[in-house]
């Protein structure tokens, strides 16, 4: 509030909790609590009648209110419609996201000023489509989206901030290659870096999209549900009352356990109470199997960025699931040394993306950014064609996954037939040759070629893709001079009119300047 | 050995916190072994263990018996409000037990525990204080002082603004109401801020106040909804109360993101369902609501204020967010309340930052920050006399509430008889003139006076009350040589055998049965020594004991007013009948009452019409039976 340049903001949108960090006066990240004071808030939006809630309270009627609770809405991103219907209506997955970043600037712009600029992260494996509908949700939100910045990457950078590696002694450093394991609420993401002083290169990333620690808790609320009807109970995941407050005990009781040998998980069902106690090892043995599903997806990353255990120099752990011991246990076992916890597993994103945030704010007040972050692409970005022999739709790839960003593809097609007037070039994502198997992405069309084009005239196409995970396609004939550069029209996503529409009835901001 | 750093520790009603000042200078809030930033004010006497915080909140709903909550409202009694095992406990031994989860949390964050801050409310009385001390160093813990936590609050809100920095730039001088609502206290203090300054100006406040009394409202609303279904009160069953209160905890944080919710309780197999809107929570409670905004409004007329003066509304407290208090807040000022500290950690970190502010002071002189701290006293300090116009034990204030501290005030007094040989001086703190609605603090003597000393002859009584809240009172009885001296300490220096003992069952890695065995050890013990302070059966005679043992039998002289009296046309001798020889009356039970806000605020007309209505009832009664014994004498008043 005292401050006369907005705060560097950087927010970690996950898909069950979600964290918002400012950069201090002294250049530190720190994380901005909610208005019910906790530093995460839970990604679930309640549209309650007229009112919307967002966070822990919309959490709490998950069990009671299914209907008109949206949960997890991240793994719905660059679908047209969130996968159920919220009281008979149907709701983009970006809006529901819109309104969980609206929430956070309204929570931090009480306590630290008007909050407008930001970089948003997201999961290293989201495709162009899902990059571009977060954008979307921060304009929805009445938020400048500065970057969208991987999570591994912005976990990497708190850490090489704590490390002092961005300061001009830290960068002149040897190249560091470091693992981050990310074992978030509902997603597990594995990424393997290279820091080179302030520079942050991504050589591998792998994951799982619907492994986390909720899956954890499941395990945890069958546990105690079985023992509570071995004691001569009922089952308390028949009724969704007790079973919603089963499960907020026992994800309790998992963070307990990871402090303390045992904990007890109170269970009221039918006029039964009891109190039931469960051990860390109890709980270990019964989520083994989830655990080693993590411990292949990272050999399995370490195997495509071509390193083995004793090439890495660090293990980051990051997301909140991190804090069992067991992960920690697993990771020293596979790497042989002790995994770095030193930046706040549940923060690091958020900071990371900050500390982002202030070095872009930096460079447009005129300084020279001191951060420079490559990524790779996570799929590969082609083109329809038709295969001249089989007559078949295949996808012509331009730029193949993990090749390092920005980059621009081109790939020479032919025109199909004599006198052919108009291309129409569909964007395909995806590492199958057949394009069917592949997300279509968009499409553009060229119009008005000129007359009398012969057959198989070459076309040239070229992606641009920028270092934010963001494309642009050109299209270009040779010898005519003909050259397209096209917003191309998207399969999904939200038309200008309607996010102006939405991001007028979410923040009440009339429309704004977008990248 | 590691570096001791400065603590500071909100033990508060519902959660408690514990913050540091790291290298750099910034407060950092210690995690607790749980992981977490707040740890729950409750304890679980097990049978083979002492359980604190989150894993003892689980066992509220199922063992109710066993488990202690709440206790910081408790304080100053002799004993927690609810047997645990069957067995009472004194208070602060509970606190005590909650303090030692809290050091056992800092010592493995810190690698060792220096000196700590702790807080309390600031209309806490001294010997809430000094059982909150008691309770610190029964734990083991080094308490440096007992502060404010309005001024803890601010001292971070000064952190947040950047002003409390040396080579901070000078802010402006601004005026700061702490609105603070607890879980089961309430605050609110007027505060300066200049740079690199701090001064409380006036306190006010209510003990008996917080959100636990929001939730019971909603237990209430609960508890009528069944009796109207099941014919059957549910609050007689503790484990219902319980979980009412838990689902009312709920419903509470609900209703301050949504505009209605619905409370499940699991009576005897079957689920209540109570439906519950923000606009019903906010009737049912808006009394509670107008306490709070009464207060504020008396605290702003007391330090003669007005609204405009004020600055800045800083809320504190986790219950600051029910929405009606920003919305009462705002009509009432004007002005936009404050959200720029995080409610549940301000007054830890400041209580941090006292604590790193201390120790500067300690070490070298001026501290670092440059920073001045300023207190009030929040209750008013006097002495027990006998006012000579209506010959009624009377409290003579001699330093006034919201008095800047350190101070120093001087009353004449005069003796009360001829011949009279000893003098003795209770302590009072509290604003009423009736001693017997103040709590005694202590108590002295001066003894051996000259024979034959006239009757009037003037005991000067000094007060000097200093910044850490330490009370040293001069009885100088001029031309005589004799007087008396008396310090009230009230943070530090506890360190008795007393102490030395409980410190030992808290210590203690055992469960309930060697707690209790302990407990009952040292209470005996402490019935048997001289040194009683520490058990509440001996609280009477503790009081006692301040002048040292044996207190002369002599009464406080009757007072003639010399400085600001109430009856200053009447300053010249007169006789007074001879002193009674049982002063102890005077002082016995004094330290063991709840003054609770709430009840000193109910008018004694309220009694007065109760017993005039009894006594009516009786009569009609008496009437009605002779009516029926005698039927001849008496007729039957009604035909019916």
């Amino acid at each position: 509030m005292s401050q006369s340049s907005p705060p560097a903001i950087g927010i970690d949108l996950g898909t069950t909790f979600s964290a918002l960090a400012r950069i201090d006066d002294r250049g530190r990240p720190i994380t901005v609590v909610n208005a019910e004071g906790d530093l995460l808030t839970p990604s679930v939006v309640l549209f309650d009648g007229d009112d919307i809630v967002v966070g822990k309270e919309a959490l709490k009627a998950v069990a009671t209110e299914a209907d008109r609770v949206a949960e997890c809405s991240k793994r719905d991103v660059g679908h047209r419609v969130y996968h159920k219907l919220i009281e008979g209506k149907q709701y983009p997955p970006e809006v529901v996201e819109a309104l969980i970043l609206n929430k956070l600037r309204v929570d931090a712009g009480k306590q630290i000023g008007p909050v407008s600029k930001a970089v948003v992260t997201v999961p290293a494996y989201f495709d162009e489509v899902r990059r571009k509908a977060t954008e979307d949700a921060g304009y929805m939100a009445g938020l400048e989206v500065l970057d969208i910045i991987n999570e591994p990457t912005a976990a990497a950078v708190a850490f090489g901030f704590q490390q002092g590696y961005l300061d001009d002694e830290g960068s002149s450093a040897a190249p560091r290659n470091v693992l981050v394991y990310d074992l978030g609420g509902g997603t597990f993401d594995v990424t393997v870096m290279q820091i080179r002083g302030a520079e942050f290169n991504a050589l591998a990333t792998d994951g799982d999209v619907r492994l986390g620690g909720y899956d954890w808790d499941q395990r945890l609320v069958d546990l105690a549900a079985e023992r509570f009807i071995a004691a001569g109970g009922d089952d308390p995941r028949e009724d969704p009352v007790s079973a919603g407050k089963l499960w907020r005990e026992c994800e309790d009781a998992k963070r307990t356990l990871s402090a303390r040998q045992k904990a007890t998980v109170a269970c009221h069902h039918r006029g039964a109470s009891r109190r039931i106690e469960i051990a860390r090892n109890e709980f270990e043995e019964t989520t083994q199997d989830l655990l080693d599903r993590t411990r292949f997806t990272t050999v399995q990353a370490l195997k495509a960025a071509g390193l083995h255990w004793n090439d890495l120099d660090r293990v980051l752990l990051v997301g909140g699931s991190t804090r069992m011991p067991m992960v920690r246990e697993m990771l020293r076992r596979l790497s042989g040394m002790e995994p770095d916890d030193s930046v706040s597993a549940d923060e690091a994103v958020a900071h990371g993306a900050a500390l982002r945030a202030s070095l872009i704010l930096a460079r447009q007040n005129g300084l020279t950014p001191a951060l420079k972050i490559r990524n790779v692409n996570s799929h590969s970005l082609g083109v329809v064609g038709l295969d001249p022999l089989t007559r078949r739709r295949r996808n012509g790839i331009l730029i193949p996954r993990n090749t390092r960003l920005p980059v621009t593809g081109k790939r020479i097609f032919k025109t199909h037939k004599t006198g052919q007037r108009s291309i129409l070039v569909e964007i395909v994502e995806g590492e199958s040759p057949s394009a069917d198997d592949c997300t279509p992405i968009g499409r553009c069309s060229i119009r008005n070629l000129p007359s009398g084009l012969p057959a198989r005239h070459p076309v040239e196409v070229l992606f641009q893709y920028a270092s934010n995970g963001r494309l642009k396609v050109r299209v270009e004939l040779p010898e005519t001079n003909r050259r397209v550069e096209t917003e191309f029209v998207r399969e999904t996503g939200l038309s200008k009119e309607s996010l102006d529409a939405w991001r007028k009835s979410i923040c009440g901001l009339p429309p704004g300047k977008r990248n | 050995m590691a570096r001791q750093y400065p603590v500071g520790i909100d033990l508060g009603t519902t959660f408690s916190t514990a913050a540091w000042v790291n290298e750099s200078g910034q407060t950092e809030i210690i995690r607790n072994s749980e992981g977490e930033l707040l740890t729950p004010s409750v304890v679980l006497f097990e049978d083979r263990e002492l359980v604190v915080g989150k894993e003892a909140r689980t066992a509220t709903t199922v063992h109710p018996e066993l488990v202690a909550e709440w206790v910081k409202r408790d304080m100053g009694l002799p004993y927690y409000s609810r047997p645990i095992h069957g067995r009472r406990l004194p208070p602060e031994v509970i606190q005590a037990c909650i303090l030692r989860k809290l050091k056992e949390d800092i010592v493995f964050e810190l690698g060792g525990v220096g000196r700590v801050v702790i807080t309390v409310p600031a209309y806490f009385d001294e010997p809430r204080r000094k059982r909150t001390a008691d309770a610190g160093e029964m734990a083991g813990l080094k308490v440096l002082d007992i502060v404010n936590e309005p001024t803890a609050a601010a001292l971070s809100f000064g952190e947040t603004l950047g002003c409390l920095a040396a080579d901070g730039e000078p802010k402006e001088e601004m005026t700061l109401l702490v609105y603070d609502l607890g879980g089961g206290t309430f605050d609110a203090t007027l505060l300066r801020l200049a740079p690199g300054k701090i001064e409380t100006v006036a306190t006010d406040g209510d003990v008996m106040l917080g959100g636990h009394d929001w939730d019971l409202r909603l237990v209430d609303h609960v508890a009528q909804r069944f009796k109207k279904l099941h014919k059957r009160d549910p609050r007689e069953d503790p484990v219902i109360i319980n979980r009412a209160l838990a689902a009312a905890v709920e419903a509470k944080h609900a209703l301050s993101a949504r505009t209605r919710t619905i409370m499940h309780i699991e009576v005897a197999g079957q689920t209540v369902e109570v439906p519950v809107t923000r606009r019903q929570f906010e009737e049912m409670t808006a009394d509670l609501l107008e306490r709070t905004a009464y207060t504020t409004r008396q605290l702003l007329a007391s330090a003669k204020l007005q609204w405009k003066d004020v600055s800045r509304v800083l809320l504190v407290g986790g219950s600051t967010r029910m929405p009606m208090v920003g919305r009462m807040l705002r009509e009432l000022s004007g002005r936009e309340p404050d959200h720029s500290v995080n409610p549940d950690e301000a007054v830890a970190r400041g209580a941090a930052l006292f604590a790193a502010y201390l120790l500067d002071k300690e070490s070298g002189g001026r501290p670092k920050s440059g920073l001045t701290i300023t207190n009030v006293n929040s209750h008013g300090l006097g002495v027990e006399g006998i006012d000579p116009e209506t010959m009624r034990k009377k409290n003579v204030v001699l330093i006034p509430r919201n008095t800047p501290l350190p101070a120093k005030f001087t009353e004449r007094f005069v003796t009360r008889s001829e011949n009279q040989r000893s003098i003795a001086v209770q302590i009072l703190e509290g604003e009423s003139s009736a001693p017997d609605e103040c709590t005694a603090i202590g108590r002295t003597v001066v003894r051996d006076l000259p024979e034959g000393l006239p009757k009037n002859w003037p005991v000067e009584i000094a007060f000097e009350y200093a910044e850490n809240g330490r009370l040293t009172v001069t009885a100088d009885v001029p031309g005589t040589h004799r007087g008396a001296v008396l310090e009230i300490e009230r943070s530090v220096g506890f360190a008795d055998d007393d102490l030395a003992r409980w410190q030992k069952p808290i210590d203690e890695a055992a469960g309930f049965d060697a707690f209790e065995s302990m407990v009952q050890e040292v209470m005996e013990q402490s019935a048997d020594g001289r040194n009683a302070e520490m058990t509440p059966e001996e609280i009477e005679s503790m009081q006692a004991e301040f002048g040292g043992p044996g207190a002369g039998p002599a009464r406080p002289g009757g007072w003639t007013p010399f400085v600001a009296g109430p009856n200053p046309e009447k300053p010249g001798p007169e006789r007074e009948p001879p002193p009674q020889t049982e002063d102890e009356s005077l002082v016995a039970g004094g330290s063991h009452r709840i003054r609770s806000v709430a009840r000193q605020r109910l008018p004694r007309w309220v009694g007065l019409i109760g017993h005039v209505i009894a006594a009516m009832l009786g009569l009609t009664l008496g009437y009605l039976i002779l009516c029926q014994l005698r039927p001849d004498t008496f007729p039957f008043p009604f035909s019916w």
